[in-house]
């Protein structure tokens, strides 16, 4: 994969997820699970202050390419405890998880989501 | 020892060894014979013994006996100067006699003369040094730095365009630069030669478009070569439309990438004026000319931004992503969707919806584009927000004239192109009406776009494609679509009729408007928690 182009869309990620854009005050972490371990090439991971909502996002190496494992890891999250929710974008993949219990964590789980997927 | 080329009277060349030049004192004894000869015979016997001489031979009465005499004195030294070889003497040079950057058709031989009129080395006539159209053509021969010829041409008289007319059989100055080009360059230099368009006063009147394709088929022009005439004459062509110069190259046979490169220098070039024969080719055609880099870049450099801008939907320009592909992935799965396959997807879905609406659709007005024509029309239509802060994956035209779409290659997911199509389908109303009423902190609508969404998803769940975009105007979107009815929901969308959806709302609900304009201010500002409470309490 070009590191370029790499760059640049770890960088658009970042713009996607930056509280101007998304309205949210978040801080960088490790990507979980990491990329390898899903076949992305390269990723991040973000939490809000209070940790009630924590998301990754992860590159993959085509456009799309990141449709299975998002289904995959929403479905393997999503349950009683936790609100899971996936988007893609181009060959970026989010997964973000949120405490169910948390509204404050839920409603920007939406937000986030929304933010990521990008104004059309 | 020199070897010089003579033709005999059969036509075919034959070589002969040229003898030593003749001496001044031989020349000047030559000379007297001649000037005698012509007071007592005239002029008409001294030239006929000296062409006699030089072709056929023969005998006649007293003087052209003498004058066979002298002419056995003369033609040697004739034959002695022709054996160096003279521009236009019709001797064949080999190529390495040709200095170096002189214009390689010189090996081709002699210019050609006059249709249907003798050379005049035949003829008799006496060639006038400097004079227009000779000189020019001599020159032609010489030089390959044909600017240089620029004042040669622009001196020529009235007599010198009109020969130049009837030695080309063209009506028209810049045809017959056009004729010259091609008689004696060929096509690289073509261009080169129609660039010396001196704007010569005396050149005759413009020659119509039908006129210059007769001057092609008749000199037999490939269609290449047609199409760089067009393309060096088309800035000047003001007085013929794009389309129809377009149009002639496309009857020539030119190649549609030859054709359209030929008019993107027309003088009141328009993609209005070119759409129609651009509608006509095929996509792969269309795909040849997009994905030209140097033919784009050539575009780009010669259009204004509207008119590049209106190309891209035009031409069906369809980039696909950076990075690997997917193999055997789903049609969309790996790359947006065409916009011809969203007009099948939504009339396929939503034919209840949008069966009606005459006219509307994606084909030919989405464009998938890379990052350097997707921040040139972004800046036209957002020229105070910045790209790289907001990086939407696509977006509508909605402050031009005609309203494209645009989507970036590397952005969005398979739905995106629906949505963008979507839009295509609706009104604008709605949108209209809502960001100016209720502006908010980007110029869209967020009831616009959950509406929008709301009929995407209805496209995209059959499809199997899971969408992500506008969460909340969704959800608001579809509890209003819970209250009025899809049926009425979709009539105010695509028929851009918001009173209905406003009235019918009011009514479902015995709320007032003021409360309904509440609830729209905050869901036009994103504040979700305040449209939320609006929504449940009315305040």
């Amino acid at each position: 994969v070009d590191q370029a182009w790499r760059d640049r869309e770890l960088q658009r990620a970042e713009t996607l997820l930056s509280a101007e854009w998304s309205g949210l005050e978040l801080h960088r972490q490790d990507a979980h699970p990491p990329p390898d371990a899903i076949g992305a090439v390269d990723g991040f991971g973000v939490v809000m202050a209070d940790h009630g909502l924590q998301a990754s996002v992860y590159l993959f190496e085509a456009w799309g390419a990141g449709r299975d494992a998002a289904a995959m890891l929403k479905e393997m999250t999503d349950g009683d405890r936790y609100r899971a929710a996936s988007a893609l974008n181009g060959a970026l993949m989010l997964l973000a998880v949120a405490e169910a219990d948390e509204p404050a964590a839920v409603a920007a789980l939406d937000q986030l989501i929304g933010a990521f997927s990008g104004m059309e | 020892m020199r070897e010089a080329h003579q033709s005999d009277e059969t036509g075919r060349v034959q070589a002969r060894r040229a003898p030593a030049p003749a001496s001044a004192a031989r020349q000047e004894q030559v000379g007297a014979a001649l000037l005698g000869l012509q007071r007592r015979a005239g002029n008409a016997v001294v030239v006929r013994a000296l062409q006699t001489k030089l072709t056929v031979g023969g005998a006649g009465d007293r003087f052209e006996r003498e004058a066979d005499e002298v002419a056995d004195q003369v033609v040697p030294s004739l034959r002695a100067a022709m054996s160096h070889p003279q521009p236009g003497d019709g001797v064949r040079r080999r190529p390495e006699d040709i200095p170096s950057g002189r214009i390689q058709a010189i090996a081709l031989g002699p210019v050609r003369h006059e249709l249907g009129s003798r050379s005049p080395a035949r003829t008799g006539r006496v060639q006038r040094n400097g004079d227009g159209l000779d000189t020019f053509l001599e020159k032609l021969k010489e030089t390959s730095d044909l600017t240089s010829l620029r004042g040669q041409v622009t001196e020529w008289k009235g007599e010198d365009v009109e020969r130049a007319a009837r030695h080309f059989g063209v009506p028209r100055f810049q045809d017959i630069v056009f004729a010259l080009g091609h008689e004696l360059l060929g096509k690289t230099t073509a261009s080169e030669m129609c660039a010396l368009d001196p704007k010569n006063p005396l050149a005759v009147p413009v020659g119509s478009l039908a006129q210059r394709v007769d001057i092609a088929k008749r000199w037999k022009v490939s269609a290449g070569d047609f199409a760089t005439h067009l393309a060096v004459v088309a800035p000047t062509e003001g007085g013929t439309p794009t389309g129809a110069l377009m149009k002639a190259a496309r009857e020539y046979g030119v190649a549609f990438p030859a054709r359209f490169e030929a008019v993107l220098g027309h003088g009141s070039f328009s993609t209005d004026g070119v759409k129609p024969e651009v509608e006509l080719v095929s996509q792969p055609e269309r795909d040849q000319v997009w994905q030209d880099k140097r033919l784009m870049a050539k575009a780009k450099g010669l259009l204004n931004t509207n008119d590049y801008l209106d190309l891209l939907p035009m031409l069906r320009v369809f980039t696909p992503p950076t990075g690997a592909t997917i193999a055997g992935a789903q049609p969309g799965w790996d790359k947006h969707i065409s916009s011809d396959q969203v007009d099948i997807y939504i009339t396929q879905h939503l034919s209840h919806y949008v069966g009606k609406l005459v006219g509307r659709k994606a084909q030919g007005e989405i464009s998938v584009v890379g990052d350097e024509d997707w921040e040139l029309a972004f800046r036209r239509q957002w020229p105070t927000l910045d790209p790289m802060l907001v990086k939407p994956n696509a977006f509508v035209d909605v402050d031009q004239p005609k309203r494209q779409i645009w989507i970036h290659k590397d952005r969005g997911d398979s739905g995106t192109a629906i949505h963008e199509g979507m839009h295509k389908y609706a009104s604008d109303n709605i949108r209209n009406i809502m960001r100016v009423k209720f502006p908010g902190r980007l110029p869209i609508s967020q009831l616009d776009e959950g509406l929008t969404e709301y009929f995407t998803r209805l496209v995209t769940s059959k499809l199997g494609i899971t969408r992500t975009s506008y969460p909340n105007p969704l959800k608001f979107a579809t509890s209003i679509i819970g209250v009025i009815s899809e049926a009425t929901a979709a009539k105010a969308y695509y028929d851009g009729d918001l009173d209905l959806l406003v009235n019918t709302y009011l009514t479902k609900t015995a709320r007032s408007t003021a409360q309904w304009e509440l609830f729209a201010k905050a869901l036009e500002e994103e504040n979700w928690t305040v449209a939320t409470r609006v929504w449940n309490t009315g305040a």
